[in-house]
C-alpha cells in the first residue's frame, strides 16, 4: 500500500514535469507562430515574475487576492457547496469597500481597516442571497452564485455611472472617483521599498486558520459531514442551514477581502472589470489544489507567478491573448497528473469496495465517488462548470 | 401462451447437447484481492440454480462476469453453445442475458414505463411498453398496480424491484441472473417472486441464477445449488440433497453459529413481554447500574412511548394514521408489517429526518421536540439506509465513532485528536470491529464491520430507547449474529429497542413483543413465540394491506 502511494507521487510528479514543459513550449511555439520571439518572451517572463526581488514582490502581490479567494471556496466546498460566484463577489466587495472610504472614512489606519472589512461583508452579503435562496428555496447553488456573477456587473457598472453614486468626476464614464488615500497596507518590509503588502501575511495566516478549524473545530467537523454525506446530519443532529449559509457567506466574505485589497493593489477607482478574474482564477486556485486548505498556499503563489509574467510578456509587446494562453495551458498542466491519477485511483477503489461489502446495499454517493480515496479527508469531488471554464478564458483587457 | 420466441434450450443451428450456460474457469482479481478464482459454473436449460455464499464469497462479481459487466482476468462463458465476448454487455444481452442487480439500476428522474422502455433498443413507445408490461404482469401475476407515469424515484422499495423484473422480461431473456433479489422484500414478496421464477423455467422460457444468502430460501426455491466461499465453488449439488445444516457448514467452512442453522418456524422466544430477556454474558450485572436515559434524575416512564402520531405519506406508502405504540425498558418490540404501511414514516420521524403531522412522542418521560438539527436525546439510531443516514464513509472510523456526539471527544470548541482516538480504540476493542488502524476511512470496512461502528456509537451513548432498522440487512451471518447479540445485549441492560425489519425471522427470533402496522396503524400485536412465520406474515397481509393504497 505505501509503496503504491510513493510510486504514485513520483508518477505524479513526473506527469507534472511532462505536463508544464510541453504546455511552455506549446506555448512558446504559439508566441513564435504568431510574429513574437519566443525567447525574448520567455526571458521577460522570468524577468517579471521571479528574477529580481521587486518582480518576486509583484508575484506576491497578484498571489494575495487568488490566496483570499480560493481559501473561501475551500471552505464553501468542503461543505459540499459549490460556489463559482467568486468573481462577482470580488467585484461587490470592491464596491462596497469603495463606497466606504468615500462616504463613512477614507484615510489613515482605520479607513484602511474598514474598507477591508467593508469589502468583506459586501462579499458575504452577495454571497448570502444565494444562501439564502439555496436553503429557503432549494435554488441550486452553482446556478445562482454563477449568475448574480452577471447581476454584479450590472450593479456596478450602475453604481459607478450615477454621478450622486460614486461616479468620478465629469468626463469619466462608468468609473468610480478613487479612494482619498491610496496608499498601500501596512508595509511589512519598511525601508526595501518594494510591495510586499501586508495582504499576503494576512491571507496566508487566514489560510492556516482556516485549515486549522476546518480539520479541529467541532463547526469544522459539521462542515465535513455535510460535504460528504448531506443527507446523514439529520441524524447527527447538524444544523444543515446554519452550516450551509455560514460556509457560503464566509466563502463570499474573503472573495470580498480580495475585491478590498485589489483597491490598495490598483488604486484609480472601481470599474464594472477590476475584479479581473481574480475571482475565476482564484476557483481555479481551490480547484487545483484540490480543496486542500494548506495545498492553496503554494498553488496560489505559482499561479500569481504566472500572472505577474504574463503581465510583462504583454509588456514586451506580445499580444495580450497569448498570455492568457499560456496561462490556461499552465492550468491546464497542472490538472492533467490530478485527473489521470484519480481514474487510477477510482478504479482501484471500485475494486476495493467491490469485494469487502459487495452484498451490502451501496447507496450512490455522487459527492464521495469523484474523490480520491488517498487522501482521507479529500475534496467533495467539484469540477469546474463548462460556462466558468470559458468565461475564464475571455479575460478582459485589465 | 407463448411469451416470447427463443425459450431458453433452444439450439440456433442443429441439435446440441450440453448446459445452457456454461462458465469455465473464470477468475477475476481486484488489486490484490481475489474475488473468484477458477469459478466454473454449468446450467441447464430451465434450471434454477441458487448462489449461495457470504459477503464478498464472490456472488456478485461471478454474475456480473457472466452478464457481461467484468471482464474476467480468465476463463470464458457460453450460452446455448456460443462463446460470449469478454465484459461485453451489449453482446451478453443481445445473446439472452438479463440481471437485476442488488442496487437498483432504475432511473430515478424517469417514469415506470420510460425505465422499462430503455432496455429495448430504440423504441422509445408509451403503447408499446404498456402493452409489453401489462401482458408480462398478468402473465406471471406480478402486481403492477402503479402509474407507469411515476418517476421511479417515487416507488417503494418493493415495487422498484418488480419494475426491475418486469424490465429483465422485456428483454426476453434465455438467462435470468438475480443478485439477491429478496433481500429487501417480505416473506409473502419474496415467495411471489420465486413463483415468477419457477413459472419462467416451467414454461422452458429461460434459466435462472439468484444468488442469496438465506439458506431456508435457497433451499425452497431452487432446483440446484452451488455455494461459494472466498471465491471459489465448494459444493455443487442437487438442492433436494441438501440441508441447512450441511450449507451453512459449506458456506462458513467451519460450524456455523447457532444462528445459522436454527429454523425460524419454530421462532425462539428471547423473553416473555415487558419482561428484560437477562444479559447472556457476566458484565451485563455491572453494566445494569449504570441506568439508560442519559439524563439527570432518575428516567421515569417507558423508554419509548408513542401517542396518535400522524403523518403524510411520501412516496406511495400510507401515511401514520395516529399511530400509538409504547417500548418499555429491556423489550425488544419487533415492528412487522408489509412494505408500504408506515414503518418508513415512522423510521424517518425517529430518526430526525421527517416531522410528524400531529402526535406526541416521549422517550423516558421526557417528550422531545423533534426539531431539525437536534439530535434527539436518549435515542440511538441505526438506520435502514446506514450508509446514507448512518455514517460518513469517506471520514475515518475514529470520527464516524465519534459522529454526533462531539461534546464527548472536544475540548471547548475543538475537537481533541487524542480523545478521538482513545475513544475509538476503546469501542473498537469493546465491539470487535476489525480494521488496521482507527485513522482507515471506514469506506474500506466490510458491511458488517460497518454496522458495528454504528451500534457501537449508538450503543455507548446508553440511549433509553435503541430505534434498530434493517440491522441485519445484507449482512453475512456472522455479523447478523453479532448484532442480535449486541441488541439483545443492550435489551438487557435495560434499553428499550424498536426493531423495524421485513426480516420476519429476525423479529420472531429477537423480538419479546411483535407488533403488526397496518396502513399506519398498530393492527394488533402478538407473542412471538406463540405465533409462526407463516401465519404472521398471513397476518399482515390479511388485514387488507396493500401497498399501491
Amino acid at each position: 500500500m505505501r509503496s503504491q502511494r510513493v510510486s504514485r507521487v513520483i508518477l505524479s510528479g513526473a506527469l507534472l514535469v511532462v505536463a508544464v514543459t510541453a504546455a511552455f513550449l506549446l506555448s512558446m511555439a504559439l508566441i513564435a507562430l504568431t510574429g513574437g520571439s519566443a525567447i525574448s518572451a520567455a526571458s521577460a517572463m522570468l524577468q517579471g515574475s521571479v528574477e529580481s526581488t521587486a518582480s518576486l514582490m509583484t508575484s506576491l502581490q497578484r498571489a494575495t487576492p487568488l490566496l483570499l479567494v480560493a481559501i473561501g471556496t475551500v471552505v464553501a466546498g468542503r461543505a459540499g457547496l459549490i460556489n463559482v460566484g467568486q468573481e462577482g463577489q470580488v467585484l461587490v466587495g470592491a464596491v462596497a469597500g469603495t463606497a466606504f472610504g468615500l462616504y463613512v472614512l477614507g484615510s489613515g489606519w482605520p479607513g484602511q481597516v474598514g474598507t477591508l472589512l467593508a469589502a468583506a461583508l459586501g462579499g458575504a452579503v452577495w454571497a448570502g442571497i444565494a444562501a439564502v435562496l439555496r436553503t429557503w428555496a432549494q435554488v441550486n447553488e452553482t446556478v445562482s452564485t454563477l449568475l448574480l456573477n452577471f447581476v454584479a456587473i450590472q450593479l456596478v457598472y450602475f453604481l459607478v455611472s450615477q454621478r450622486y453614486l460614486l461616479q468620478a468626476p465629469p468626463g469619466s464614464q462608468a468609473i468610480s472617483r478613487s479612494l482619498p488615500a491610496p496608499d498601500d497596507l501596512p508595509n511589512f518590509v519598511q525601508g526595501t521599498g518594494y510591495a510586499l503588502t501586508s495582504g499576503f501575511i494576512i491571507a496566508v495566516l487566514l489560510a492556516l486558520v482556516v485549515a486549522g478549524l476546518l480539520k479541529r473545530s467541532r463547526f469544522g467537523f459539521d462542515l465535513r459531514v455535510l460535504g460528504l454525506n448531506e443527507q446523514s446530519a439529520d441524524t447527527f443532529g447538524i444544523r444543515r442551514n446554519r452550516v450551509l449559509i455560514t460556509s457560503l457567506m464566509f466563502s463570499g466574505a474573503t472573495a470580498g477581502l480580495a475585491g478590498g485589497v485589489l483597491l490598495s493593489v490598483s488604486p484609480g477607482g472601481v470599474t464594472p472589470t477590476s475584479s479581473a478574474n481574480y475571482g475565476w482564477d482564484g476557483l481555479l486556485v481551490a480547484l487545483v489544489a484540490n480543496y486542500q486548505p494548506l495545498t492553496i498556499i503554494p498553488v496560489a503563489l505559482g499561479f500569481g507567478i504566472i500572472r505577474a509574467g504574463s503581465d510583462f510578456v504583454v509588456a514586451t509587446g506580445v499580444n495580450a491573448t497569448i498570455a492568457y494562453v499560456f496561462e490556461g495551458l499552465i492550468a491546464l498542466a497542472v490538472l492533467l497528473p490530478a485527473v489521470i491519477l484519480r481514474r487510477q485511483v477510482w478504479a482501484l477503489r471500485l475494486a476495493g469496495v467491490t469485494e469487502p461489502s459487495a452484498e451490502a446495499p451501496e447507496p450512490a454517493q455522487p459527492a464521495a465517488s469523484a474523490r480520491p480515496a488517498a487522501s482521507s479527508g479529500g475534496s467533495p469531488g467539484v469540477s469546474i462548470p463548462p460556462a466558468a471554464a470559458e468565461t475564464s478564458r475571455e479575460r478582459p483587457h485589465a | 401462451m407463448r411469451l416470447w420466441h427463443h425459450p431458453a434450450g433452444s439450439v440456433p443451428d442443429g441439435a446440441r447437447a450440453g448446459p445452457e450456460l456454461s462458465a469455465r474457469g473464470l477468475s477475476k482479481r481486484f488489486g490484490s484481492v481475489t474475488a473468484c478464482s477458477e469459478v466454473s459454473l454449468d446450467v441447464a436449460a430451465g434450471e434454477i440454480v441458487g448462489l449461495l455464499g457470504q459477503n464478498g464469497a464472490g456472488k456478485t462479481t461471478l454474475m456480473n462476469i457472466i452478464a457481461g459487466v467484468e471482464r474476467p482476468d480468465q476463463g470464458s462463458v457460453t450460452l446455448g453453445g456460443v462463446t460470449l465476448p469478454p465484459g461485453h454487455l451489449g453482446a451478453a444481452r443481445a445473446l439472452g442475458i438479463a440481471m437485476v442487480h442488488q442496487e437498483f439500476s432504475l432511473i430515478d428522474a424517469l417514469t415506470v414505463w420510460e425505465n422499462v422502455a430503455l432496455v429495448r433498443d430504440g423504441r422509445l413507445s408509451r403503447r408499446w411498453t404498456a402493452d409489453r408490461i401489462r401482458h408480462l404482469s398478468e402473465a406471471f401475476g406480478l402486481d403492477m398496480s402503479v402509474h407507469l407515469d411515476t418517476p421511479a424515484g417515487q416507488l417503494s422499495a418493493a415495487m422498484r424491484q418488480r419494475v426491475e423484473i418486469v424490465k429483465c422480461l422485456v428483454q426476453e431473456p434465455r438467462l435470468i441472473l438475480l443478485d439477491e433479489p429478496t433481500a429487501i422484500l417480505s416473506r409473502q414478496e419474496a415467495s411471489r417472486l420465486f413463483a415468477i421464477l419457477r413459472r419462467l423455467v416451467r414454461d422452458r422460457l429461460a434459466s435462472v441464477v439468484v444468488s442469496n444468502h438465506r439458506l431456508a430460501e435457497v433451499l425452497g426455491s431452487t432446483d440446484r445449488i452451488v455455494v461459494l466461499r472466498a471465491g471459489a465453488v465448494v459444493a455443487d449439488l442437487r438442492t433436494a440433497d441438501a440441508t441447512e445444516r450441511e450449507l451453512a457448514v459449506q458456506m462458513l467452512g467451519s460450524d456455523p453459529p447457532s444462528a445459522a442453522t436454527e429454523k425460524a418456524d419454530t421462532a425462539v422466544i428471547v423473553g416473555a413481554a415487558g419482561v428484560p430477556a437477562p444479559a447472556p454474558d457476566a458484565t451485563g450485572e455491572s453494566r445494569a447500574e449504570s441506568a439508560p436515559g442519559a439524563g439527570p434524575g432518575p428516567p421515569a416512564g417507558p423508554a419509548l412511548e408513542i401517542r396518535a402520531l400522524r403523518a403524510r405519506g411520501a412516496r406511495h406508502s400510507a401515511a401514520l394514521d395516529g399511530l400509538s405504540l409504547e417500548v418499555g425498558r429491556g423489550e425488544i418490540v419487533g415492528l412487522v408489517g408489509v412494505e408500504g404501511n408506515g414503518q418508513a414514516e415512522l423510521m424517518d420521524i425517529l430518526g430526525n429526518r421527517a416531522r410528524p403531522s400531529s402526535g406526541s412522542l416521549k422517550v423516558a418521560g421526557r417528550p422531545f421536540r423533534a426539531t431539525r438539527g437536534q439530535r434527539l436525546r436518549g435515542i440511538g439510531i441505526v438506520p435502514a439506509d446506514r450508509h446514507r443516514h448512518g455514517c460518513v464513509l469517506d471520514m475515518t472510523v475514529a470520527e464516524n465513532l465519534a459522529l454526533g456526539g462531539l461534546r464527548q471527544v472536544s475540548y471547548g470548541y475543538l475537537v481533541s485528536r487524542a480523545r478521538m482516538r482513545r475513544r475509538a480504540a476503546a469501542l473498537i476493542d469493546e465491539y470487535g470491529i476489525s480494521c488496521p488502524d482507527p485513522g482507515v476511512p471506514l469506506r474500506y470496512l466490510s458491511g458488517g464491520h460497518q454496522q458495528r461502528v454504528i451500534l457501537a456509537r449508538e450503543l455507548s451513548r446508553n440511549p433509553a430507547v435503541l430505534v434498530a432498522d434493517q440491522p441485519t440487512r445484507g449482512l453475512d451471518v456472522a455479523a447478523v449474529e453479532d448484532v442480535w447479540g449486541r441488541i439483545r445485549d443492550a435489551a438487557g441492560r435495560g434499553t428499550g429497542v424498536l426493531l423495524n425489519s421485513s426480516d420476519l425471522d429476525e423479529v420472531l427470533r429477537l423480538a419479546t413483543r411483535v407488533v403488526v402496522i397496518v396502513r399506519g396503524q398498530v393492527a394488533g400485536e402478538v407473542q412471538p413465540g406463540a405465533v409462526n412465520a407463516e401465519a404472521l406474515g398471513l397476518l399482515m397481509g390479511g388485514a387488507g394491506a396493500q401497498w399501491a393504497a
